[in-house]
């Protein structure tokens, strides 16, 4: 059907003229997702998801001799960001190996975005979010799914949490755990004064589908109970119940509820990556320092390196609300710390944040 | 216009990156834009089913965006809903299946470029 070039074009124009969708509700917030307002054709020539609400046949002009641009694009961002990241962060630690041990106490939060399809039945308030989606409700699943706690949700159920506890302490063991070790909590249940360790969960997905080179891999924050009577571990992240609140509120209103989860251009790694930078940001902030703050600041910095560069990047260095949150809002805090110098471009009054 | 500044945006791209990495995405970008045709010839004749809230309208819509069907079940006739519902009922029908088209479309070529892309950054 689409054999010649020039024809595909005229037929994709016309198509483009009859936006079927456009005239249906719900389409509106489906198109003017993912931190599109700074989005423009250019950026994106191969592919764009609103490219697809006038029909397949749209697509075909974007394509056709666009595939050049979108990857020198793709690539161009990558090593925007890498270069960036490496000159206004600390170095992340060294660490010697990743040793395993699995996780026997019932004390892990995890908190990460991910589609309310996941919802398990009979959680309250979560039963009701999922009856709304299976219901065909597409206002709510074409909206970024929020950032909620995983022990509501069944998600990629054949593959453990592997979490890696920030720490300055390069021995630091990865902790595989098992649904029956999260807090059930949800995020207003949670203490203000409760202490947690903070780190990274990784969850790989569809791996018994697509093989162990999936691309896919659920990344959410964790957080590990500190109980009253405990000393906590020395070189960690202590953050408290009220921070963790004060991070997902500010994580949910610039990505979660913004932009629209595709997996590609805005994920879990995006909320993941923006929620940990508003740690350091927050830690900065403390009206009660511990005295901790600089040490925590540059090991949760330097724990983003690494982070930033999982999975190719994707939702990354090509989310420019993420972006903007590693390149220029953490350095200015890294620098107000005294932990990296300031490069001119991040001192500028003159940056602007991404349109969100 | 167009053309000229998405041609010079591409080459003011390509001067930026070392040869390697240029060679290696004029190499890859014809094979993944070849991959790409060939999933949007497939996607097309795949149908998806969208179903209203109540569950009494189904709505059967291509890859192209085409409705192809809308099926009410017998159930309508005997339901006390008015004209206003009806067609409210077939909007979502209709959406859900839209919806359904897009996220395939965006799923299966995000998987290509995903593809492509680790090859050239890797």
């Amino acid at each position: 059907m689409f054999k010649n070039s020039s024809k595909v074009i005229a037929a994709a124009l016309a198509a483009s003229k009859t936006p079927l969708r456009a005239k249906l509700p719900g389409v509106a917030r489906h198109a003017g997702t993912a931190g599109s307002s700074s989005y423009s054709a250019v950026e994106n020539p191969v592919f764009d998801a609103r490219r697809f609400i006038p029909g397949v046949t749209t697509i075909v002009s974007a394509l056709v001799g666009g595939g050049v641009l979108y990857l020198a694009q793709e690539v161009r961002k990558y090593n925007d960001l890498t270069q960036d990241m490496k000159e206004k962060f600390p170095l992340p630690p060294l660490v010697k190996h990743h040793r395993k041990e699995h996780s026997s106490e019932k004390e892990w939060l995890i908190i990460g975005r991910q589609s309310p399809g996941y919802a398990l039945p009979h959680q309250d308030k979560k039963d009701t979010q999922k009856k709304q989606v299976d219901t065909s409700e597409i206002e709510i699943k074409t909206l970024g799914a929020v950032l909620d706690n995983e022990s509501h949700y069944d998600l990629l159920p054949w593959s453990p949490f592997q979490i890696k506890l920030f720490s300055d302490n390069p021995d630091e063991k990865v902790v595989v755990i098992d649904p029956k070790h999260m807090l059930g909590l949800d995020l207003h249940q949670i203490p203000d004064s409760a202490r947690f360790e903070i780190g990274i969960a990784h969850k790989p997905g569809f791996a018994d589908i697509v093989g162990k080179d999936s691309p896919f891999a659920h990344l959410a924050m964790a957080f590990r109970l500190v109980s009253d009577d405990a000393k906590p571990v020395e070189g960690r992240v202590i953050v408290t119940g009220a921070e963790i609140k004060k991070v997902i509120k500010k994580t949910n209103a610039n990505v979660c509820e913004k932009q629209h989860c595709d997996l590609y251009r805005s994920n879990c790694q995006s909320a993941s990556t923006y929620g940990l930078a508003e740690f350091a940001k927050v830690i900065h902030k403390r009206a009660e320092p511990t005295g901790s703050e600089t040490a925590d600041i540059k090991i949760i910095s330097g724990e983003l390196h690494a982070l930033a560069f999982d999975n190719l990047s994707r939702g990354v260095s090509n989310n420019d609300v993420v972006t903007h949150q590693l390149t220029y809002t953490l350095p200015k805090v890294l620098k107000e710390r005294g932990i990296v110098a300031l490069t001119p471009d991040v001192s500028s009054e003159a940056h602007e944040a991404p349109r969100i | 216009m167009k053309t000229n500044n998405h041609q010079l945006r591409q080459n003011d791209l390509l001067s930026s990156l070392d040869p390697k990495t240029r060679q290696a995405i004029q190499m890859q970008a014809p094979q993944m834009e070849a991959e790409m045709m060939v999933e949007i010839e497939r996607l097309q004749g795949v149908v998806f089913k969208g179903v209203s809230k109540n569950g009494l309208i189904m709505a059967t819509v291509d890859g192209n965006h085409q409705v192809l069907d809308i099926i009410c079940d017998p159930a309508c006739k005997t339901s006390d809903m008015s004209l206003k519902e009806m067609t409210s009922y077939m909007m979502e029908a209709i959406n859900e299946a839209m919806y359904l088209v897009d996220l395939n479309i965006e799923s299966e070529l995000s998987t290509i470029q995903y593809k492509y892309l680790s090859r050239i950054i890797k």
